[in-house]
């Protein structure tokens, strides 16, 4: 879709979000080594790297690591930002946005879970629902962090 | 026969692309390191700023088509049957064929006609892996007027399209002047009472041939083009084994899950006649000169005749 932009001159821009695990599929790299050679800066791909995938930690399952220096070494500008820190977020995109002649990876470091204090970094968390005592606790836990966040405005 | 003249359709494919590339201006040519063998590389010459190679990686090729299909553009995707079928199957299934996008897969070099190159190259499956893909569309043309009007019929259509081509130079047995190709619709090129010949691709030359021959010896057969093999046309077909009784497929593709499953499925659903599959028997193939390897697999009228004799005499016993 970035191609096609490219192809008929429109100015949108298209975001992608991969997962970390997802790194360590190869059509990632093939589209990867693709958008650098045509240049697509119109393209940001955002790694959500938090680190856990279904067998248990990327490190340890297969690792995709060195993830930024993967992409630098791809042709593409590498950003790192804290996913859990809205000026970070602010910062991250306004420099993707000035990148010109090659596409951008941001590499945003987070927590699986955050804030759900039985679910943080949790790997049985990746692709399971909660049940309703669970929903209950974890939505009266960030229930109680956003008038704690709220207060201090 | 040395006045028949002879085209491979993957050249029919590349001179199609070029001639129709004017005529449609969001028509965009993908390739994967191949394009001098697909013979898009005719088209990258005539359109260079509406070619894209995508490099030796099929499965992104896929992805890049399926977002160009997604913004308006109609993209050709073109690699060896193996590649663009095989590896990339899974792309063309989820980022594709589910979301019914306006993809055409250009897949050149299929069968075992591939010849040199051997078993890793000569594709006998895809049209098994296409055929499993709800609202794809299969056209597998026997010759260069066919391959034509397969590829602007393709452009034509809205949705998955994918388009099989061979690399062996095969006669040219259609008439451009008074072809006409409609997708879905086979064609029968010869009628006959005691058996039909069911062909697709180069294969429908043979059965003509075949058929020649059984006349010869008092059999009387029909034979049916069946360019596209989904959708499949399943009236003629159902009509053939109505009136002939007794029905061979032909196909340079495994006799597992092509034409000759389609017309297995097709008639044991609507009128239950004796099949014979005349393909490649669930085995590879290997490196060798392409007309010799046809022959050696039966893929050839001498087979198609011998085993339309042999279904004859076993329905009038």
């Amino acid at each position: 879709m970035a191609l096609s932009a490219k192809h008929r001159n429109e100015n949108y821009h298209v975001y992608t979000i991969l997962g970390d695990g997802e790194l360590q599929e190869g059509q990632v790299w093939e589209a990867a080594m693709f958008a650098a050679h045509y240049g697509l800066d119109n393209l940001t791909a955002i790694v959500d790297n938090n680190g856990l995938q279904i067998d248990g930690k990327i490190t340890e399952v297969c690792s995709p690591e060195p993830i930024t220096d993967k992409f630098a070494a791809f042709g593409w500008h590498v950003i790192t930002m804290n996913a859990h820190d809205f000026d970070d977020i602010e910062r991250a995109f306004r420099e993707a946005e000035r990148i010109t002649g090659q596409p951008v990876a941001i590499i945003q470091r987070s927590t699986k879970g955050k804030g759900v204090s039985f679910m943080e970094n949790q790997v049985g968390w990746h692709g399971t629902a909660p049940n309703q005592e669970q929903y209950e606790q974890a939505m009266a836990e960030l229930t109680a962090e956003l008038k704690r966040l709220e207060a201090l405005v | 026969m040395s006045d028949v003249i002879k085209k491979a359709t993957r050249e029919s494919y590349g001179e199609a692309l070029v001639a129709l590339g004017e005529k449609y201006e969001n028509l965009v040519v993908l390739d994967a390191d191949l394009a001098a063998a697909t013979k898009t590389g005719m088209f990258r010459k005539a359109f260079p700023d509406r070619f894209y190679d995508c490099g030796i990686a099929e499965a992104n090729m896929m992805g890049v088509a399926a977002g160009l299909a997604a913004t308006g553009m109609i993209p050709f995707a073109s690699s060896f049957a193996m590649f663009a079928a095989g590896r990339a199957f899974e792309i063309v299934r989820n980022s594709i064929g589910y979301p019914h996008l306006n993809v055409k897969i250009g897949a050149t070099h299929a069968g075992i006609s591939v010849g040199e190159d051997g078993a890793t190259h000569q594709c006998c499956e895809d049209i098994a892996l296409m055929r499993t893909i709800p609202g794809m569309v299969i056209l597998n043309p026997a010759d260069d007027v066919e391959a034509k009007a397969a590829v602007e019929a393709a452009i034509q259509y809205q949705g998955p399209v994918y388009c099989r081509f061979g690399r062996l130079a095969v006669p040219i047995i259609n008439d451009p002047e008074t072809y006409q190709f409609e997708i879905g619709k086979g064609i029968a090129l010869r009628e006959g009472t005691d058996l039909t010949l069911v062909a697709t691709g180069l294969m429908v030359n043979e059965a003509l041939q075949a058929a020649e021959v059984l006349a010869a010896e008092g059999i009387s057969a029909r034979v049916l083009n069946i360019h596209t093999i989904k959708p499949l046309d399943t009236e003629l077909i159902a009509a053939a084994a109505r009136e002939t009784g007794c029905l061979i497929t032909c196909e340079e593709h495994s006799i597992i899950g092509g034409l000759g499953s389609a017309v297995a499925e097709c008639v044991a659903e609507s009128c239950p006649v004796p099949v014979y599959r005349v393909g490649v028997k669930d085995t590879y193939g290997y490196s060798g000169p392409a007309v010799a390897l046809l022959k050696e697999f039966g893929l050839c009228a001498e087979n198609i005749a011998a085993v339309a004799k042999d279904a004859f005499s076993k329905k009038n016993r």
